[in-house]
């Protein structure tokens, strides 16, 4: 009788140990679904909506140069929680947001704003006084940016400023680094390329950084 | 042999502990890339994104959020293609082949991703700036794959022969005949 009883709790618990290493191992080759995965979030996916054209622009950018780039940049402010506010001096408390960001600067001249005036032919020799370079793009996409840490609340507006602070300072960061200069000088190495292909044999391109190329 | 006494090992055990090499502020480019690459068409888009978060089986009520962007398209040639033997020049006649179009750059910019409606059950969270960031992601693929679609190419080849034609006459050719590579049909000025 007693065996009887002991029995049973050993038979459920044989069961049960059997169950759980044969289930381990069936998902451990994909027969079947992993405990964790059971309990894991379903990943949220768009819907495919179209994309509507508002604007369509004939521009004339020559892009000589791109870097990629990446920083880390972060924002606090003061918040009073509500242990804080029962406390009779509020301790010191601080929302923080850190934000990494990895994007591509690209420059180049824009070639509307070479006049006529800016270029000279005569038989096989040509002259071109080049723009100077700008900044055409600065792209930190959705993708590009990773939210490291959000303690505390973030209206969409913080967020906002904080990517926009990101962009401007990488921006600034590759011009101080003289990307312009390397976007103009490159972009006389393309421009004579072209024109050599052309049939040009004596190419000067002066650059709007008062640097001479030939 | 002289033995150095244990104190003076506490010393620069002590003295390597304090050197705390401190983390400094990262401020090289990581990759700068040649381009030959000009840009000749932009269109400007805007898609909005739909998302309904009711897939998870243990999870209680649902959660949608709708968002709307501004995607900024940019198309182009790439001039390194160009070689000596896809330009024939005969007086102030000039003929060029030129590759055919491609998409240079897909760009949807933080200030124009704007929240516009979001509905969440009561027990549920609010979708977190990193979730937004994760289906902004998703639009980002989609508008990148689906770019070509929208006729910019067509119209980045179109505009490349008005750039290049301005270029050739400003260099003192009279007439200009660009084709491109393989799939695009002559275009004549």
């Amino acid at each position: 009788m007693i065996k009887k009883l002991f029995s049973w709790p050993l038979k459920i618990i044989t069961t049960v140990v059997i169950v759980i290493i044969g289930w381990y191992l069936l998902s451990k080759f994909n027969l079947l679904p992993s405990f964790s995965g059971l309990f894991k979030s379903a990943d949220v996916t768009i819907e495919n909506t179209p994309l509507l054209i508002k604007e369509m622009n004939s521009i004339s950018e020559l892009m000589t140069i791109s870097a990629y780039d990446e920083l880390v940049i972060d924002t606090t402010k003061p918040t009073m929680s509500i242990p804080n506010i029962l406390l009779p001096i509020p301790a010191p408390s601080i929302n923080k947001l850190v934000l990494i960001a990895r994007g591509q600067i690209v420059a180049g001249i824009n070639l509307k704003e070479i006049q006529p005036e800016n270029i000279m032919t005569k038989e096989d020799t040509v002259l071109i006084e080049l723009p100077p370079a700008k900044i055409t793009d600065v792209i930190i996409n959705p993708s590009g940016f990773e939210i490291f840490m959000e303690k505390g609340n973030w209206s969409a507006n913080e967020v906002i400023e904080l990517k926009k602070r990101a962009k401007h300072l990488m921006m600034e960061r590759n011009i101080q680094q003289g990307l312009l200069k390397k976007a103009s000088e490159r972009a006389a190495v393309v421009l004579t390329g072209f024109l050599k292909n052309i049939g040009y044999k004596n190419i000067i391109i002066t650059l709007s950084l008062n640097s001479t190329m030939k | 042999m002289h033995k150095i006494p244990v104190w003076r090992y506490l010393f620069f055990i002590v003295l390597a502990a304090c050197n705390k090499s401190m983390p400094h502020k990262a401020d090289t480019v990581l990759v700068i890339q040649e381009m030959n690459d000009l840009a000749t068409a932009e269109y400007v888009v805007n898609k909005i994104v739909k998302a309904n978060d009711n897939s998870t089986w243990y999870k209680l009520g649902d959660r949608k959020i709708l968002i709307s962007c501004r995607g900024i398209i940019k198309a182009g040639i790439d001039l390194s293609i160009i070689k000596e033997e896809d330009v024939t020049t005969d007086g102030k006649n000039i003929s060029m082949v030129l590759p055919p179009a491609k998409i240079l750059s897909v760009h949807l910019p933080a200030e124009d991703i704007k929240v516009e409606s979001e509905t969440v059950d009561f027990f549920r969270d609010r979708f977190s700036h990193q979730e937004q960031n994760i289906l902004m992601t998703q639009a980002e693929e989609q508008i990148k794959y689906t770019a070509d679609s929208l006729g910019i190419l067509q119209s980045a080849e179109n505009n490349a022969v008005t750039a290049v034609s301005a270029l050739l006459k400003q260099l003192g050719y009279e007439r200009i005949n660009i084709k491109f590579q393989s799939v695009s049909p002559s275009i004549k000025q």
